[in-house]
């Protein structure tokens, strides 16, 4: 019983784990992308 | 219910707009006597008197609304554009007491824009040192404005200011200039085409490069059939829309403000004389380098000693309260060291903060601005570009947008290639854990110790190579470039203790709760992958070693430690390792190295927890993570995995390679593409691989 609960327990936080960092580096956020302008609006700055 | 008053805080470099925002709001938004510490708007809330509440917004400082840069066009925007929902209801322009008449003209140009404005007149705690006195009637009469004297350092004046800003109402738009009189026949050309419209406003949107609603210069001619002029005719006029606004200031300050430079006190040119003399100067600047890495060495031993003894000692209390099993061993082997690993370098970072906060507050930091502007220029990079080089040694991600206010798109695009040479924070770990396994403890002359100065000179070493890389961009670059550069140099001060504190703690927790959620993260994930494996190598490991070690006698800890390191060569971050193995082994690494440093292309301080987590694994005899990595022996050569071969080649990787997902992210939105991140990330990494396999071959 015991090694079944702390088996599912590092599952469980490795999912999360997991998750956390895909969701850091790999997910793109459409919202977020939208947002934020690099350059300004009239674009100066930009090549 | 009473209408949230927006406030727009704006003014000249360097005047303690944003210690005025901090006052205001109770925020704390990092402050320092430097100029180009805001580059973006920041906004905040006030509580002001009969329940009424003010939308604060602290702008990027300017010298005036004739744009030249990003920061600069932020201003612009905001207070162009009515449909901006942050568009200002009232404007504060905080000026120095100390540079009044050129902080005087900016806040003639924001008058003049249909805005109610109030002067703040900070520092005024400096006026009696200085020998000024001001008329504040009779210049609140010139100006025909409300003025507030502040002291934000002493927390003197922001009541008044709150009462001002809510009585903003019965403050006056009369212009301070009247635009016709800088070419008569053109602006009332302008006026008759556009008569609803302030005439000032009109003047900007020709001349500067910003949205202001529906309206551009191409639409004014095609609305109106008015003509507006060459660009060089306009650049004239801006040059007589400026000498009118310096008469106006000229006659206002001389009937309002005296200046006795009898009693004023001269510490400051005094100070300047030496600190950046051209020869004492860099002497003075190195001295002061060499202090700041010997004193994180000397001061900060007994806090890490015993940061990393509470993390062993919570790993042991860990594996003994809690019952036996593989959640226990996540946490004693997995999570707790690989946290360890970067909570033992906080008494590090916050000092080296703390030093870069004092020489920041003390105004120290402009006249290294200064100094290092005479070096920049030889590699094609200006003045400005120091800011973001020197912000850098904290993060490359604020030094990357603090670039926004280099004016030319060629030096503003090479100081953002080139700043992640610059050490930052989630170096220092990685340097600082090699540097104690390499490099021996002892000093030279009883003062410096080879560890600080191996330090300070990879600190050079990365500011050296970022110069190097400027000067082959800059010949290699057709883009055209004309810029010039002027330094605002702030008066010394006396740091405030507060400020310094808040800059310590803010960065460090930053640097804490950036790097510690990804540190959990994968300490977790390699943690996982090191105790679980594919086939029966792994699931049998302990029979498959006993059965090899029959013919020959090992103690208990042998043996325990041969099935342990068995099990972690066929565990699936085993495998992972032994791929890439032949690519780092040049390099004098073994795979486990290898994983570190792969892991740590999400972030560089995840190097540190890595290795930890993965020498925790099955291995209770070492404690300390300097210990573990200390032990550690390298297969093939039979010696120490960590000697001063292996290791010159892992600090050489680590000075020069792009490990910082973040900062690709920052750079590709900075540049608008992928085409210079990428180009960014092959460079310093192919001279991170060449650099460290030459230091191991040549070492070793």
């Amino acid at each position: 019983m015991n090694d079944f609960i702390q088996n599912g327990l590092v599952l469980l936080v490795f999912i999360l784990a997991s998750g956390y960092i895909v969701r850091k580096y790999f997910w793109k956020n459409p919202k977020a992308s939208k947002k934020n302008k690099a350059c300004g609006s009239s674009g100066c700055g930009c090549s | 219910m009473s209408k949230n008053i927006n406030v727009s805080l704006i003014g000249n470099p360097n005047t303690g707009k944003t210690s005025v925002f901090n006052l205001l709001t109770g925020l704390n938004q990092q402050v320092g006597n430097y100029p180009g510490i805001t580059v973006e708007r920041k906004a905040g809330i006030c509580k002001l008197p009969r329940g009424t509440k003010a939308h604060i917004l602290d702008l990027p400082g300017t010298y005036s609304l004739n744009a030249s840069s990003l920061d600069e066009n932020v201003v612009i925007e905001v207070l162009m554009n009515k449909n901006d929902r942050d568009y200002p209801d009232v404007a504060v322009v905080v000026s120095d007491v100390e540079n009044l008449k050129r902080n005087l003209l900016l806040f003639t140009q924001i008058k003049d824009l249909d805005i109610p404005t109030i002067l703040v007149i900070n520092m005024v705690d400096r006026m009696a040192s200085k020998g000024i006195s001001l008329d504040i009637p009779a210049l609140e009469a010139q100006l025909n404005t409300k003025i507030v004297l502040m002291s934000a350092r002493k927390k003197q004046g922001v009541d008044e200011l709150k009462n001002s800003i809510l009585e903003y109402k019965k403050l006056s738009i009369e212009p301070c200039l009247n635009a016709s009189d800088i070419d008569r026949n053109y602006f009332d050309g302008l006026q008759k085409a556009f008569p609803q419209q302030p005439l000032y406003k009109l003047w900007l949107v020709i001349t500067q490069d910003v949205n202001f609603a529906n309206l551009d210069r191409n639409s004014i001619e095609d609305a109106t059939g008015f003509h507006t002029k060459k660009k060089s005719d306009l650049k004239r006029l801006q040059q007589k829309e400026t000498i009118k606004r310096y008469q106006f200031i000229n006659e206002t300050l001389k009937k309002t403000q005296t200046i006795d430079i009898a009693s004023a006190k001269g510490l400051r040119a005094s100070l300047d004389r030496i600190l950046i003399h051209k020869v004492w100067g860099y002497v003075i600047f190195f001295a002061i380098l060499l202090f700041i890495f010997q004193a994180i060495y000397d001061w900060t031993g007994y806090p890490m000693d015993l940061i990393d003894g509470a993390f062993a000692w919570l790993s042991d209390y860990c594996r003994s309260a809690l019952p036996i099993g593989v959640f226990t061993d996540l946490l004693a082997e997995g999570i707790i060291p690989g946290l360890g690993g970067v909570v033992i370098f906080i008494p590090q970072i916050a000092f080296l903060f703390f030093f870069i906060s004092i020489l920041e507050e003390t105004g120290y930091m402009s006249r290294v601005v200064f100094l290092m502007d005479r070096i920049m220029r030889r590699f094609g990079l200006s003045g400005k570009s120091v800011v973001p080089l020197i912000s850098g040694t904290a993060c490359a991600i604020p030094a990357v947008m603090a670039t926004r206010n280099i004016e030319s798109w060629k030096q503003r695009l090479i100081t953002i290639l080139v700043v992640p040479f610059t050490t930052c924070a989630a170096r220092l770990p990685v340097y600082l854990i090699i540097i104690s396994l390499i490099i021996p403890k002892e000093r030279i002359a009883w003062i410096f110790g080879y560890q600080s100065l191996t330090l300070m000179l990879l600190y050079l070493l990365g500011f050296g190579t970022a110069l190097l890389s400027s000067w082959l961009l800059n010949k290699f670059l057709k883009i055209p470039n004309k810029t010039f550069f002027v330094v605002e140099m702030p008066n010394y001060k006396l740091p405030l203790f507060k400020n310094v504190m808040i800059n310590v703690i803010e960065k460090t927790k930053a640097f804490i709760a950036g790097a510690g959620k990804i540190i959990l993260a994968i300490s977790i994930i390699l943690w996982v992958l090191a105790s679980y494996g594919p086939g029966e190598k792994f699931n049998n490991a302990e029979n498959i070693v006993t059965k090899q070690s029959s013919n020959i006698n090992l103690d208990t800890n042998t043996l325990e430690s041969k099935i342990s390191s068995y099990k972690l060569e066929h565990s699936y971050i085993g495998y992972m390792g032994k791929a890439i193995e032949p690519l780092v082994a040049p390099l004098g690494y073994d795979w486990k190295i290898g994983i570190a440093i792969i892991s740590s292309f999400a972030a560089r301080e995840v190097f540190v927890g890595t290795l930890a987590t993965i020498y925790s694994v099955g291995n209770e005899e070492e404690e300390t993570i300097k210990n573990k990595m200390a032990a550690e022996i390298n297969p093939i050569t039979g010696g120490k995995l960590f000697n001063f071969a292996s290791g010159m080649s892992l600090l050489l990787f680590y000075a020069f390679a792009m490990q910082c997902v973040s900062t690709i992210a920052i750079v590709k939105k900075e540049t608008n593409g992928w085409r210079w991140p990428a180009i960014q990330f092959v460079f310093m990494s192919g001279l991170a691989y060449i650099s460290a396999l030459v230091a191991y071959q040549f070492l070793k």
